[in-house]
């Protein structure tokens, strides 16, 4: 078969997939089906290239690498990405932004800085998602949290995301010799978000730096 | 006229009142009429089902999260149709929706979207006839139902698919909204374009809206996409067709609405209604401009907010120009924000929020007392504020 | 979304079958029961020849009623008090519980019928929830459960039944190229209202049927919902 053929016969195949599984493509794999969902067990547990250690108190999913792909972040999730997740950043260095851009983007993700302020931060996160085209963002509460052995910022919102349900977030967020770590829950509005967030509280308030 | 507003269009490239010489500007043909009346039922099947593909969308559209309840809004867009077709219209439905993107359009079941991008961008009652009148004339000269037919028949490519979905929130598995349907809802031809604006105008006109303002609205809006790809060191496409925009800004476009108005405009007594205007939408500003500011464009974010300040800086504006610079972070930003922000605690109409932005650029400045006599000032004004509990950390510090 | 990305998706994945997934324990419904059918999610196309799926409200229309007669028919036969009622989109309550359970529908999708995409702690469990927005719903309304029905059926235009013919002969000659003549999606969930968890789900994915005939939907609620009348045997395929 020539290339063009096995396109098309791909293409074929494509257009006979359910409308379900056409949306959620995305969100499968981008390099020949190899890597998958990991499990993470109810234990300390190293995370972003062990960046810290996080105690988990139940077994979590780790999102294949297609979601986070720096060392510096990595993916967890209970009942898949649609209905929860919970992301690390860890040691993320001054220069860098949250989300992935392009240069052709007139939108620009703030870019982080060693010495921002708890509202650069919780703009940064407030960007972050308007700038991938969320229009409806809430922000809930912004109090300070303990967080790796210091005062973090916790960021509360809720936002509609572009399909389906809206969400609710928790984001706790700390600079740490000049690098940026953070924690993010979020959730369906209904039922999702509420059941993970005591393990994501604890989470936050044992996660500890390495040695 | 501030001088740094003087400077900020100059060094746009662009002159307030010089237009690209266009040797064929040209007078619209303002005499079309509307080709359908009130009441307007579809006899047709394929209208019939395009009409029955927009209840469905209607239906995502009013339950929307995007949806931005907004009645006196509403109430006042109707008063607005009504001056420009002279006739109650009890059967519009009007939505504003969410959305940063300039954008309205009026739909051939009756059902009118407006977006917050374009409320914000809006100076006046007679920019917001415009818009609207222009929206009309796609209405009545049918130019949907011409282009849905034209999409049905091409395999048009679904680009706007994913994004108008967007707009109701309906996700691509639940979908049930036509591709074709919305493709040819957003896009028209430049005949059609030209039809639409020239019945626009007429409308303007006959309800003594400043036709000139039809003109401006495009003008703002070629400005700003040109600021915009100034500062991102990009080079301005003219009539570049966004994938959101119904309305491809060319400077053609607006030259011929500016003749057309000049010819329009001999002998009448207009009015823009801006006070009308900024009473209905000054509740919803704040929120309007945090969804444009926090989407990091500078230049266009700097552009619009500048043109609202032509009418007079207000503590707002200061607030938001501060927010601008603070987001941008680049070199000398955060002293031009303190510098904006320090203003914008002078004016009446100043913003809790312009206290607090004000106490952490003094603090990062190392001047602390002032800093924290500011963010104290923040917490008294508005004591539930959602941040207090990290304001009070810091205060701690 | 960039086909780029949709190609090189691992076909064969998606199987072709039927095969329902239920909770441990599942027991179907007996005795007297209220269910309640949320409005189907129920949209049929036409597929052009350019691949574009183009919605057809008459069939449409003609297709959601046959499916609900059909589902009304097969509750009958069931016994129990199966009250199918037919939602709109304006109880609030109603729309937050249909867009939940779409949620919910396409991470089961994705999670429990791509193998690739299987969820370690969900390997040997199917356990997936409504929550409180069911429960809550089950108590003000009475029902004891709720069944939500989706479907997109979608058949061939003119021509992308002639570009069939090029397929099959292509066939012969050893190039197998072969666009489907049209396919009919559908997936259900059962959603025991006193726990707000889904019971059972079930997706079909076929190129037979038409649903906008009463027969062609009495067809895809059968062979859709009729495994949820039986328990399932010891070993369980997840």
């Amino acid at each position: 078969m020539t290339k063009g053929m096995k396109t098309m016969n791909m293409r074929k195949r494509i257009a006979s997939l359910p409308l379900t599984l056409l949306a959620l493509l995305p969100l499968t794999y981008m390099a020949g089906c190899v890597e998958g969902y990991t499990l993470v067990d109810a234990k300390q547990t190293p995370v972003a290239t062990n960046a810290y250690n996080v105690q988990p108190s139940t077994a979590w999913n780790r999102m294949p690498k297609y979601f986070s792909p720096t060392k510096f972040e990595e993916t967890w999730t209970h009942n898949g990405p649609l209905l929860d997740s919970l992301a690390f950043i860890g040691g993320l260095p001054e220069g860098q932004a949250l989300i992935k851009q392009t240069k052709k983007d007139e939108k620009r993700a703030p870019l982080f800085r060693a010495d921002m302020t708890p509202q650069d931060l919780a703009s940064m996160v407030e960007a972050s998602y308007r700038i991938q085209g969320i229009t409806v963002f809430n922000t809930e509460s912004v109090d300070p949290v303990d967080f790796l052995g210091g005062k973090g910022v916790r960021v509360r919102y809720n936002y509609a995301p572009t399909d389906g349900m809206t969400k609710k977030g928790s984001a706790v967020l700390r600079v740490v010799d000049k690098k940026l770590y953070a924690m993010k829950l979020e959730g369906v509005s209904s039922h999702y978000y509420d059941s993970a967030v005591s393990e994501f509280d604890l989470l936050v308030s044992t996660a500890t730096l390495p040695k | 006229m501030s001088g740094s507003r003087r400077q900020f269009l100059a060094g746009a490239g662009v002159c307030a009142c010089c237009l690209p010489a266009f040797a064929s500007a040209k007078v619209l043909d303002t005499g079309i009429e509307a080709v359908i009346g009130p009441g307007y039922e579809p006899i047709d099947q394929d209208e019939r089902g395009m009409w029955q593909s927009l209840e469905r969308l209607e239906e995502a559209i009013r339950t929307s999260p995007k949806r931005l309840d907004a009645p006196k809004f509403d109430a006042y867009t109707r008063g607005v149709v009504e001056r420009l077709v002279q006739r109650p219209v009890p059967d519009l439905r009007i939505y504003v929706i969410h959305d940063a993107a300039f954008n309205a359009a009026m739909f051939p079941n009756g059902m009118m979207v407006v977006n917050t991008g374009l409320a914000v961008r809006i100076r006046n009652e007679a920019q917001f006839a415009a818009v609207l009148g222009h929206e009309a004339g796609h209405y009545f000269r049918r130019h949907q139902i011409t282009q849905y037919r034209s999409v049905r028949r091409k395999a048009a490519a679904s680009a706007f698919f994913g994004t108008l979905t967007a707009i109701a929130g309906v996700g691509l598995a639940g979908s049930m909204v036509d591709v074709a349907l919305l493709s040819s809802m957003y896009s028209f031809s430049r005949t059609q374009e030209t039809e639409a604006d020239a019945f626009g105008i007429k409308l303007m006109a006959r309800a003594n809206y400043s036709p000139s303002a039809a003109s401006e609205v495009w003008k703002q809006v070629i400005e700003e996409r040109k600021a915009s790809a100034k500062l991102n060191d990009k080079k301005y496409k003219d009539a570049s067709k966004s994938a959101f925009s119904t309305h491809p800004a060319t400077d053609e476009r607006m030259v011929d609405l500016k003749e057309t108005a000049a010819k329009l405009a001999e002998g009448g007594n207009f009015s823009d209604h801006r006070d009308e205007w900024v009473a209905i939408t000054q509740e919803h500003m704040p929120k309007l401009l945090e969804e444009q500011i926090n989407l990091n464009d500078a230049g266009a974010s700097l552009y619009i907010i500048e043109n609202l300040a032509q009418d007079g800086w207000t503590g707002l504006l200061r607030y938001g120009e501060g927010e601008i610079y603070r987001l941008r972070a680049g070199e000398g930003d955060a002293d031009k924000a303190a510098a904006a922000y320090a203003t914008a605690i002078t004016l009446p109409d100043a913003p809790s929020e312009a206290w607090r932005a004000n106490g952490y650029a003094l603090l990062k400045a190392g001047k602390t007392e002032e800093g924290r006599a500011s963010l104290n000032k923040y917490l008294e004004l508005n004591p539930g504020a959602k941040d207090a509990g990290m304001v009070r950390y810091t205060l701690t510090q | 979304m960039p086909l780029a990305a949709v190609l090189l998706l691992c076909v064969g994945c998606v199987s072709t079958a039927t095969t329902q997934k239920t909770s441990t324990g599942y027991k179907p419904p007996s005795g007297n029961y209220k269910v309640i059918v949320m409005r189907p999610d129920i949209a049929a196309s036409v597929l052009t020849a350019g691949g574009q799926l183009e919605q057809r409200e008459d069939w449409t229309n003609q297709a959601r009623e046959n499916v609900l007669d059909a589902l009304r028919a097969q509750q009958e036969l069931r016994g129990g008090q199966a009250t199918v009622t037919v939602t709109s989109g304006d109880d609030p309550a109603l729309r937050d519980l249909n867009r939940l359970h779409e949620v919910v529908g396409q991470s089961i999708l994705l999670h429990k019928y791509n193998p690739m995409a299987q969820l370690p702690t969900k390997k040997t469990s199917f356990d997936w929830t409504l929550g409180k927005l069911a429960t809550d719903f089950g108590k003000s309304a009475g029902y004891d459960y709720a069944l939500f029905l989706f479907a997109r059926d979608s058949f061939s235009s003119g021509g992308r039944v002639a570009l069939q013919g090029i397929g099959m002969l292509g066939c012969i000659v050893g190039v197998c190229i072969l666009p489907p003549g049209g396919s009919q999606q559908a997936f259900a969930s059962l959603v025991d209202l006193k726990s707000g968890n889904v019971i059972w789900f079930n997706y079909n994915a076929s190129a037979m049927g038409d649903i906008r005939t009463p027969a062609g939907a009495a067809e895809l609620v059968n062979r859709l919902l009729e495994p949820m009348n039986t328990e399932p045997k010891a070993k369980k395929k997840t």
